[in-house]
């Protein structure tokens, strides 16, 4: 006599949860692509500010993202849907990694993505309809929690906040949010520049 | 008591040498903030820097986070026991050196290079030369753990009373540490 799936009750995701998860990708699912400023700040745990960092993010679905910083340091991280670049010129090096692998410690990949395979590994919680917590299943992913806050009943992202297993925290305020001019595609192509080395980590 | 500040300014005028040491020698109790990258044949790594080091207090606070925010290393010490916190593990040993060497496959000179980052000598025979103009240090070279460390100092401002750099080069057989400090917070005596 074959058994049908079991569904006991813990396998079951509990239903508020799932509805909360697909109301923020319903939210995120009228995202097609957006352009923004961010100003990045890293706390450690006690709060003391350990970076301050301004820069440019764009994303598109699917799958593709160019995120640049530009102050104090230069540093780049494209995906051009295959492969994520982290390319650092401080070190003359760009390490590249298969996107789907990267796709565990980097929650912020969701924005690109409704794939429902990829949002599995993650459960969804949520303050008000404007804010949104991101916790990761897996518990040794580096990254415990992303945190997305919407403008008041918009799909206007105001600011997501990247919380490590240490519990150190990278709040990113975006400012000058364009959802309505698609992002060039030239943005989410990488190509090694002269003398820099390849971490080729795919 | 003495509060940390970190208004950076043009070098103007020059300090002499002696002059210049003594100072700094007295600076016991610094922050560094910045970016350091490690470039060895096997991997580059590239990482934001904040130090605190606090000399008479027998205290230091050393964090290492990627540019996402993840922390990826820290180290505390207070007076000689040294706590390391990598990879989700906690590590704890009087000796600092074996203990980064064992985890992070190379020394990282951390007690030498509170000198060293003040363009101070460690050791006795630690070699110093400096520009003739500015008359601040511009290389130095030290045999400290038998070996041969080489560092290049850059990017001099004048930080309250004190002429540091905030451009070097640690260069180790085929290790390279660079290190960008975007900003020093000094204790001033005012």
């Amino acid at each position: 006599l074959p058994l049908n799936e079991p569904t006991s009750v813990i396998e079951k995701p509990n239903n508020e949860a799932q509805i909360v998860k697909s109301s923020l990708m319903k939210k995120l699912a009228k995202l097609e692509y957006f352009t923004a400023n961010f100003n990045q700040q890293v706390l450690d745990g006690d709060g003391n500010e350990l970076q301050n960092a301004l820069g440019t993010l764009a994303v598109k679905k699917p799958n593709l993202v160019y995120w640049k910083t530009a102050e104090p340091d230069e540093s780049l991280i494209v995906s051009d849907g295959a492969t994520l670049w982290f390319f650092d010129p401080f070190v003359e090096q760009v390490s590249a990694y298969l996107l789907e692998k990267a796709l565990l410690n980097t929650p912020i990949l969701l924005l690109t993505s409704s794939d429902p395979a990829l949002w599995q590994h993650y459960s969804v919680s949520s303050m008000d309809e404007n804010n949104y917590l991101i916790h990761a299943n897996d518990n040794n992913a580096q990254v415990k929690t992303l945190e997305l806050r919407f403008k008041k009943n918009s799909n206007d992202l105001n600011s997501f906040t990247i919380v490590d297993a240490t519990g150190q925290l990278s709040l990113f305020k975006l400012s000058q949010f364009d959802e309505k001019n698609v992002p060039e595609s030239a943005l989410f192509t990488f190509k090694i520049p002269e003398g820099v080395e390849l971490d080729d980590q795919r | 008591c003495s509060s940390l500040t970190n208004n950076h300014q043009q070098i103007t005028e020059h300090q002499n040498i002696t002059e210049r040491t003594q100072k700094l020698n007295a600076l016991s109790d610094w922050k560094i903030k910045g970016k350091m990258g490690i470039i060895s044949p096997k991997e580059r790594h590239s990482l934001t820097l904040n130090w605190h080091y606090q000399g008479d207090k027998k205290r230091q606070m050393l964090n290492l986070t990627t540019v996402l925010g993840i922390q990826v290393f820290t180290l505390e010490s207070v007076n000689n026991m040294h706590v390391i916190n990598v990879d989700g593990e906690r590590y704890q040993s009087p000796d600092l050196n074996t203990l980064l060497a064992s985890l992070t496959g190379f020394t990282l000179p951390t007690h030498a290079m509170t000198f060293w980052l003040k363009g101070l000598p460690y050791l006795a025979n630690d070699k110093i030369t400096y520009n003739e103009t500015t008359q601040l240090p511009q290389t130095l070279t030290s045999y400290s753990d038998e070996k041969k460390w080489f560092i290049k100092y850059g990017g001099y401002q004048q930080v309250n009373q004190y002429q540091l750099a905030t451009k070097f080069t640690i260069k180790q057989g085929n290790i390279t540490i660079k290190i960008n400090v975007h900003q020093w917070d000094v204790t001033s005596n005012d």
